[in-house]
């Protein structure tokens, strides 16, 4: 019976963990391999896959690199995949000691 | 439509206060606070509301479990007293206790168990407060003590529980929707009343009205509302929310999202140290080098609050303030202090309380429990300087 209930945990587990490409350690959804090319011919994906952010932030950073970095101009179509591949597979996650105050309780 | 005015009119001119279907929304009597769920109605209080030295009726969250009673008759309410410990089990009219037994007035700190749950990570299920679910209003009522007294306490006395007229929220007549209450040595304190004024007025229903429970600096759940029963228990109250994970931590502490067992939770007693910056409302704004007179309450659940220090750089240093004593046991305690801000910029204005024996605020967030218990992390408040 327990053996079961492992086996059944096991497979419930591996549909719901995103599957991650051993070579990479890049998470394989829709836009994995686009990130692969043009990022990791100037940088370790480590770079990617440690940090979280939204799609403000993976923007920000590519206007950066593009602005300090000599990365290239990635085109409309792909910078779109991309973007929506890293805000999605690797949004913010809340491991802080205490979140920031709320919008609300800002200064306007 | 009833107006507010009506509804608590009519209250207090025939002893009769009614909030039946179709009557004022609970909600449209509390405009100013924070609406965290319709049925139950639960809302709580934003801090800068509760600058006030004691909560006014207007100000103080509610929590409900269920549903406000619909309609009460202060003229013929009653409440009996029974139980396996109770020698001579009998009933008081309301009237009986107001004239016939002395009358103590008390300011007394009632703050829900849950408040700040909203910030424990993993996150916890339940109405998730933020800061707001304290108060500090003047009770009026009778004595506890006394009555238990006139009832006849058995030697084998435990505990003391509740029972109130709220109504099930699946509508089922026989279904209680709380019933918690205290232990006999907290029953008996001074300052445990039967309470049938708040402020000075009757109590409004929405807070328990005609008569209630108040036992301060215990989470708000053991002052039962709508109070018709208690029963002096030779054990442990066994009534509804006394059990399982409701108002209960892990008696041994866990590491975040770890479950725990029933048998290995224990009942929350005294409330912990705490407290909460009411004046500025946070987001405010202040002019560089004007000194910013920051004020607000603290309180310690069964003990008195020792000092308050405040800090405006992330808790790097802290300065002390000015603390009131209580004006009795189990009232808050007002802190007021002015900073200073050197430069422009976007600052946090952090308070943290500090009891009699010596236990302080943490920063980031307290134990852990499966409910979300007892956060009493500073309490943190933005200003922008310019």
């Amino acid at each position: 019976m327990r053996v079961v209930r492992l086996v059944i945990l096991l497979l419930v587990a591996s549909e719901a963990w995103p599957k991650v490409d051993d070579a990479t350690g890049l998470i394989e959804d829709v836009g994995w391999r686009m990130v692969q090319a043009h990022c990791s011919g100037c940088h370790d994906l480590k770079l990617v896959t440690a940090q979280r952010g939204n799609r403000e932030f993976w923007e920000q950073t590519i206007r950066w690199m593009q602005k300090t970095q000599n990365l290239w101009q990635l085109g409309e179509t792909t910078e779109r995949r991309i973007l929506t591949y890293l805000a999605k597979n690797y949004a913010p996650e809340f491991t802080g000691r205490r979140r920031p105050l709320p919008a609300s309780l800002r200064p306007d | 439509m009833i107006t507010r005015r009506a509804v608590l009119g009519a209250g207090a001119g025939l002893g009769v206060v009614a909030l039946a279907r179709g009557a004022t929304r609970p909600a449209e009597l509390k405009p100013d606070l924070v609406v965290l769920a319709e049925r139950p109605f639960n809302a709580e209080t934003p801090a800068h509301l509760l600058d006030e030295d004691f909560t006014s009726a207007r100000y103080m969250f509610v929590r409900n479990n269920g549903l406000v009673p619909n309609a009460i008759d202060a003229a013929t309410w009653t409440l009996e007293i029974g139980g396996e410990a109770c020698l001579e089990p009998r009933a008081f009219a309301l009237a009986e206790l107001q004239s016939d037994y002395s009358h103590h007035a008390y300011a007394l700190t009632l703050e829900c168990g849950g408040n700040g749950r909203s910030e424990f990570f993993p996150p916890v299920p339940g109405n998730q407060w933020t800061t707001g679910a304290v108060s500090c209003a003047l009770w009026r009522g009778v004595r506890l003590r006394d009555l238990l007294n006139a009832c006849g306490i058995a030697e084998n006395a435990v505990y003391v529980g509740y029972y109130g007229r709220d109504r099930h929220l699946s509508g089922d007549p026989d279904k209680v929707v709380i019933s918690r209450g205290v232990p006999i040595d907290k029953a008996l304190q001074d300052e445990t009343l039967v309470a049938f004024e708040m402020n000075g007025e009757p109590i409004p229903l929405l807070h328990g009205g005609p008569l209630r429970l108040v036992a301060g600096g215990w989470p708000a759940s053991a002052s039962g509302k709508w109070l018709y029963r208690l029963v002096i228990r030779d054990r442990v109250h066994d009534g509804a929310k006394m059990g399982g994970n409701s108002y209960r931590v892990p008696c041994e502490p866990v590491a975040p999202g770890v479950p725990v067992a029933d048998e290995d939770l224990c009942i929350i007693e005294s409330m912990p140290v705490k407290s909460l910056i009411t004046w500025p409302k946070s987001g405010a704004r202040h002019p560089v080098g004007d000194a910013l007179q920051v004020r607000g309450h603290a309180w310690a659940g069964e003990f008195v609050v020792k000092r308050v220090l405040v800090s405006t750089d992330f808790g790097q240093t802290w300065q002390s303030s000015a603390l009131s004593a209580p004006v009795n046991r189990l009232a808050w305690q007002r802190f007021s202090t002015p900073v200073q801000f050197q430069q422009p910029g976007y600052f946090e204005v952090w308070c943290r309380a500090e009891d009699k024996l010596g236990r302080s605020q943490p920063m980031v967030l307290p134990g852990w429990n499966p409910k979300g218990y007892l956060n009493n992390a500073c309490h943190r408040i933005a200003v922008q300087v310019a």
